[in-house]
C-alpha cells in the first residue's frame, strides 16, 4: 500500500498547483494516509479478467462527435468580461518571459 | 383571501394558474414572502431573485391574458443550486474562487424549464463544489434542515433540499454525483430524483465527477418530478453523453406492472442497519408487498466497495475538472501573485475549501505515475464488475428498494472525520457508479427526523422507477407531512 510521505505531499501540491501552508500539508498526510488505508480493501476484489468500465451507458458511444461546423458560443467582450485583468481586448496575465 | 403556507406543490400552481383562480405574480410572491419569513434561519439560498421572478411573473401573466398559449410549468417556481449556471446571476459552487462569477450562458436544464414558462426563484446553497454531504463545506454558511434546525439538511444540494422542504418554491435542481440528490430528500422528507446518466443534459453544470454527475430534482411528490423530467429529460446536442432517446414520458404503475412486479432487495448488504431505520424500511416493503410487489431478496455484496471505489474516481475526474480554475481566464485572481504559476497556485489556495484541497490531492495522486494501475484503473474493473452485478440483479427485479441513508439527519459538527462523512454515501453512490436512475422517497421517521427510501431501477427506466414512487405515494401520506417554521 502507498504510505505518502511529506516529499510526496509537495509533488501533489505541485502536481495540482496549490500553494499549501505547512500546517494544511501535514493534515493532508493524515487524512490522504487514513483514506488511502481505507480504500486498500479494493485490492481484495479479483479483477483479473475484467475490463475498466470505459462506458457508463450500454448501447452508447459516449464519445460521438458533433459535426464540424463553426456555432458562435461567446463574444470577445462576454470572454473578457469574466477575467480578472484585462488590457487592449487581451487577458492580462504576469510576465512568461524574462 | 386566506394566507397560503408558501409555494404550493408544482402542480397545484400550474392548475392554479391557468385555471386563473392565481396570476404567477401572486404564485411568486407567496414564495418571496415565505423566503422572507423563514429563510433568515433556514439559509437555503445564496441569492434570491426577486426582481427578476417578479419580471417573468408578470409577463407570464400578460402572456396568459393576450391568450397565448402558456408553458407546461407556467406558475411553478424553482430554486436553483448554484453549481448551475444561470445566464447573467452569479453561479459561486458555494466556494470562494467563484464568488463574483457571473454566468456568461444558462444551462440546458434552465433553457429548458424557462422555455415551459417555469419561473427560477433564485440560487441555492451547497456544499462547496458540490463536495460533501451535509452542507457544512459551503465557503459562505451551512444551510439547515427546516425539521431541526440545528441539524444539516443533507449534501451536497442541501440548500435545494431545505427550500422546497421549507415552501419557499415548489420544485428545486440539485446535481448528484454521488447521492446529493437523494440524501438531502431522505433527510428532509421530500421526493428526489436522480436521473440515468445522461438523461438531463450536463451543460451548463459545474463538472464535478463528468462519469458521475447527474442533475437531480426536488420536488413535494414524484408527480410534480414527472413534470420537471418531461421537460429536462431530453436529448442535448451541446453534452457529448446526453442520452439519444426520445424524451422522457411518464408511465402508469398499474399499466406498466399490471403482469406482475418484482422489487429485490439486498438483505445481506443492509444487515448492519441500526434498529429504527430497520422497522420503517421493513414497514416501506410492506408497503410495496400490498402495491402487489413480490419481494425477492438481490446480491449487491461490491456495493460494500462503493465508497472505496468512488473517491478514487470521483476525485480522479475532479482533480481534472477543477484544473480550469486557475485564476486566468475567470474566478479569483489573487492579488498576492507576481509570477505565472503564483496566478494559479495562490489563487487556487485561496479559493479553494479544505475539502476541495483534500479531494483535489487524492484526486492528483490516485492519478500520478506509478499509481494509476493500482488505484485508477482498479477502481474502474470493481465498477465494471458492480455493473454485472446490479445487471444480475435486475434479471430477477424490476426495481430495487432499499434505503437512503444509515439514519436521520446528524446535527451540525458531529462528522469532523473525512471517512466518517464519506460513509454517509455508502448506500447512494452504486447508482451513479453504474449510470442508473433512482428516487429517494418520504417513508416516515427515525428520531422523529424524516428517513426515506429509495427505488432503484434499470439503466433509461427513469418513468418507471417514478412509476413505482407514485403508486407507493397514492397509498401513504409520508410526503405529505411539512415542518412547522
Amino acid at each position: 500500500m502507498a504510505a505518502l510521505d511529506t516529499s510526496t505531499i509537495d509533488h501533489l501540491a505541485k502536481l495540482c498547483r496549490l500553494a499549501c501552508t505547512e500546517e494544511e500539508k501535514r493534515s493532508l498526510l493524515q487524512d490522504l494516509n487514513n483514506i488511502l488505508q481505507y480504500v486498500e480493501t479494493l485490492q481484495e476484489c479479483d479483477t483479473a479478467d475484467t475490463e475498466p468500465l470505459a462506458c457508463v451507458i450500454q448501447g452508447q458511444n459516449s464519445l460521438l462527435l458533433r459535426e464540424d461546423e463553426e456555432e458562435m458560443s461567446l463574444t470577445q467582450a462576454e470572454f473578457l468580461s469574466l477575467s480578472p485583468a484585462r488590457v487592449a481586448g487581451l487577458v492580462k496575465v504576469p510576465n512568461i518571459l524574462e | 383571501m386566506q394566507k397560503e403556507n408558501g409555494a404550493c406543490t408544482a402542480y397545484e400552481a400550474y392548475v392554479k394558474f391557468h385555471t386563473g383562480e392565481r396570476s404567477a405574480e401572486q404564485l411568486v410572491q407567496s414564495c418571496l414572502d415565505r423566503i422572507e419569513e423563514t429563510d433568515g434561519r433556514v439559509k437555503a439560498f445564496l441569492a434570491v431573485f426577486e426582481k427578476r421572478a417578479l419580471e417573468k411573473a408578470r409577463l407570464l401573466d400578460t402572456k396568459r391574458a393576450r391568450g397565448a398559449k402558456c408553458g407546461q410549468l407556467a406558475g411553478v417556481t424553482v430554486a436553483v443550486k448554484d453549481n448551475i449556471l444561470v445566464k447573467g446571476e452569479r453561479t459561486t459552487c458555494a466556494s470562494r474562487i467563484l464568488e463574483r462569477f457571473v454566468a456568461p450562458f444558462d444551462a440546458t436544464a434552465i433553457e429548458r424549464l424557462e422555455a415551459e414558462d417555469a419561473i427560477v426563484i433564485g440560487k441555492t446553497n451547497l456544499d462547496e463544489f458540490a463536495m460533501g454531504s451535509s452542507c457544512e463545506n459551503s465557503a459562505f454558511f451551512p444551510s439547515c434542515n427546516p425539521w431541526n434546525l440545528a441539524c444539516t439538511p443533507g449534501g451536497s444540494s442541501g440548500g435545494s433540499a431545505a427550500a422546497v422542504t421549507a415552501g419557499m418554491c415548489s420544485l428545486a435542481l440539485g446535481s448528484d454525483t454521488g447521492g446529493s440528490v437523494r440524501l438531502p430528500g431522505s433527510f428532509c422528507g421530500i421526493t428526489a430524483f436522480k436521473p440515468t446518466y445522461g438523461r438531463v443534459s450536463r451543460y451548463g453544470l459545474v463538472a464535478f465527477g463528468s462519469s458521475l454527475d447527474q442533475i437531480g430534482t426536488f420536488a413535494r411528490s414524484a408527480e410534480d418530478v414527472e413534470m420537471a423530467m418531461k421537460t429536462m429529460g431530453v436529448f442535448c446536442p451541446r453534452d457529448s453523453t446526453s442520452l439519444r432517446d426520445k424524451a422522457f414520458e411518464p408511465v402508469s404503475f398499474q399499466d406498466r406492472f399490471s403482469k406482475g412486479f418484482t422489487i429485490g432487495v439486498p438483505f445481506a448488504f443492509l444487515k448492519d442497519l441500526s434498529e429504527e431505520p430497520r422497522q420503517v424500511f421493513t414497514r416501506s416493503i410492506e408497503h410495496l408487498r400490498s402495491l402487489g410487489a413480490q419481494v425477492v431478496e438481490i446480491d449487491l455484496s461490491l456495493l460494500s466497495l462503493s465508497v472505496a471505489i468512488y473517491y478514487i474516481l470521483a476525485t480522479a475526474e475532479l482533480s481534472t475538472n477543477l484544473a480550469r480554475f486557475d485564476g486566468i481566464r475567470y474566478g479569483l485572481r489573487s492579488e498576492h501573485a507576481h509570477t505565472l504559476d503564483e496566478v494559479y497556485t495562490l489563487s487556487r489556495e485561496e479559493g479553494f475549501g479544505k475539502e476541495v484541497k483534500r479531494r483535489l490531492m487524492l484526486g492528483t495522486f490516485v492519478l500520478s505515475a506509478g499509481y494509476q494501475d493500482a488505484y485508477y484503473k482498479k477502481a474502474q474493473k470493481v465498477r465494471a464488475l458492480m455493473a454485472q452485478q446490479f445487471s444480475k440483479a435486475f434479471s430477477v427485479c424490476d426495481t430495487i428498494a432499499m434505503p437512503v441513508s444509515t439514519s436521520c439527519a446528524f446535527p451540525f459538527g458531529s462528522k469532523k472525520d473525512p471517512l466518517s462523512m464519506y460513509l454517509e454515501d455508502i448506500y447512494t453512490i452504486g447508482p451513479n457508479l453504474v449510470g442508473l436512475p433512482a428516487v429517494s422517497i418520504p417513508s416516515g421517521t427515525v428520531k422523529d427526523l424524516p428517513y426515506g427510501l429509495q427505488l432503484i431501477g434499470p439503466q433509461r427506466q427513469d418513468a418507471e422507477v417514478l412509476s413505482v414512487a407514485k403508486a407507493f405515494q397514492e397509498k401513504t401520506s409520508y410526503h405529505t407531512q411539512r415542518p412547522i417554521l
